[in-house]
């Protein structure tokens, strides 16, 4: 610990407990929603058209697969790694875990908007499994950025270190 | 020991050097239990939150795997299954008889004496109707005389923003004898006029009317008419009377098919089970 003040660095772990259950709760709704998508993909009878639910027109596009692999077994993979890599961090309590994960949801981010703007201006549809998967991705990635606020702002030398 | 030093009364000094020494070596022995007690709690410890941090992570990579397992089971269904009555009946007195629910609306294909009757909800621009379009065109082929089809429109607008004009393109075709052609076509070409702008894809069915022979002022007359309008709504209310919440949606002799097969081998399986099951 190297800053002095004892209170701060106690509700940084505070905070850091919360972003890091937060992590684990979007990240495994991720995983699942993305996965639901592989498996509905690989049994290839695709999802039903509703109103609510948009529609298999995305997941069925040409857009949905990159090398014959579903673009959903791609974010199942990443939602995977960021769950575990936070239970890693949980368990070992790792600055190194923290980093990798906090440097992912950039990612994760930056390919939600492109498939939405895919959706919105090229496909002409929208997928309920997608969008949910992109607010998933959005919240990952603004709980990294209040991971490195909290660290910024608690002078601390590396970003969101823990206590 | 005793005796010895009882022995040796001169060396008082001695013996006492030799009892501070005795203590001494008792604290010594009593601190070396208390380490190695110490010592033997801590391995304790470390072995606990191993064997908690190996249970922890084996829970975790099981819940994740039971968690999965689950998704497939649940979303896969054992068995296609037919729940919730088809019920939009033109003539409601006419509930006792499974073949007297399929009102004459909407187009039909097969024996309309035949024991199974498949009513069909569905989106032309839906890409799961696509895909069981060719399910159910081979189900009609080959189950002849045992297999009667009624096709009505579901168009989900919201979602597909020129599913009422595919649907438009093939009652207007429909009127000119040509329902089932346009309808073949509007499946087989969804993906070339799906993302496509409303002006595009109706110049695309105009294509196709015009392939069909049709006449195309009068195709483009009946695909803006009212009338065409009002068929599709009215099909699609049926739907929605019915409790149809997506598209495709099929009843089998007026119940709705909840898990629907996904192939054409496991279509016709279901369709021939039901047939037997019949009085």
């Amino acid at each position: 610990m190297r800053h002095s003040k004892h209170s701060s660095s106690k509700v940084k772990t505070n905070f850091l407990k919360w972003i890091a259950a937060g992590w684990l709760v979007f990240s495994l709704v991720g995983f699942l929603d993305a996965t639901y998508l592989t498996i509905q993909h690989y049994r290839g009878a695709g999802l039903e058209c509703t109103v609510l639910e948009g529609c298999e027109t995305v997941t069925s596009s040409k857009y949905a697969v990159i090398g014959g692999v579903p673009l959903a077994l791609f974010g199942a993979l990443y939602y995977l790694s960021i769950f575990l890599l936070t239970a890693v961090y949980i368990d070992t309590k790792r600055r190194l875990v923290l980093k990798t994960t906090i440097g992912l949801t950039p990612l994760g981010f930056l390919a939600s908007l492109f498939l939405i703007y895919l959706q919105v201006f090229v496909i002409h549809a929208l997928c309920f499994y997608c969008l949910l998967s992109a607010s998933i991705s959005t919240a990952l990635f603004i709980l990294s950025v209040i991971c490195l606020k909290i660290g910024a702002t608690h002078a601390s030398p590396v970003a969101c270190e823990a206590g | 020991m005793n005796q010895k030093r009882k022995r040796r009364p001169r060396h008082a000094g001695t013996q006492q050097a030799s009892q501070v020494g005795k203590k001494q070596r008792r604290q010594l022995k009593r601190q070396e239990e208390a380490q190695q007690l110490q010592l033997a709690e801590i391995q304790l410890a470390q072995k606990r939150r191993l064997i908690k941090r190996v249970a922890g992570w084996s829970g975790l990579v099981a819940g994740l795997a039971l968690l999965v397992f689950a998704l497939i089971y649940f979303t896969n269904g054992p068995e296609p299954e037919t729940a919730t009555q088809l019920t939009d009946h033109p003539e409601p007195e006419a509930t006792t008889q499974l073949t007297d629910q399929i009102p004459a609306l909407g187009w039909t294909l097969g024996n309309p004496d035949a024991p199974i009757t498949l009513v069909e909800y569905s989106d032309y621009q839906c890409p799961l109707c696509a895909k069981y379009h060719h399910i159910i065109k081979r189900l009609v082929e080959e189950l002849g005389d045992d297999f009667h089809l009624v096709f009505r429109h579901y168009p989900l607008q919201q979602n597909h923003a020129n599913a009422t004009l595919a649907a438009s393109s093939a009652e207007a075709a429909g009127r000119q004898g040509k329902f089932w052609e346009m309808h073949h076509l509007l499946f087989v070409g969804q993906e070339e006029w799906s993302g496509k702008e409303r002006a595009e894809a109706k110049e695309m069915f105009l294509h196709y009317a015009v392939s069909l022979n049709l006449d195309v002022d009068q195709f483009q007359r009946d695909l803006h008419s009212q009338a065409v309008l009002k068929k599709i709504t009215n099909d699609s209310q049926t739907g929605r009377n019915s409790g149809v919440t997506g598209t495709p949606a099929f009843f089998l002799n007026g119940q709705k098919v909840t898990n629907k097969p996904r192939t054409y081998e496991a279509f016709k399986a279901f369709i021939l089970q039901s047939k037997n099951k019949l009085p």
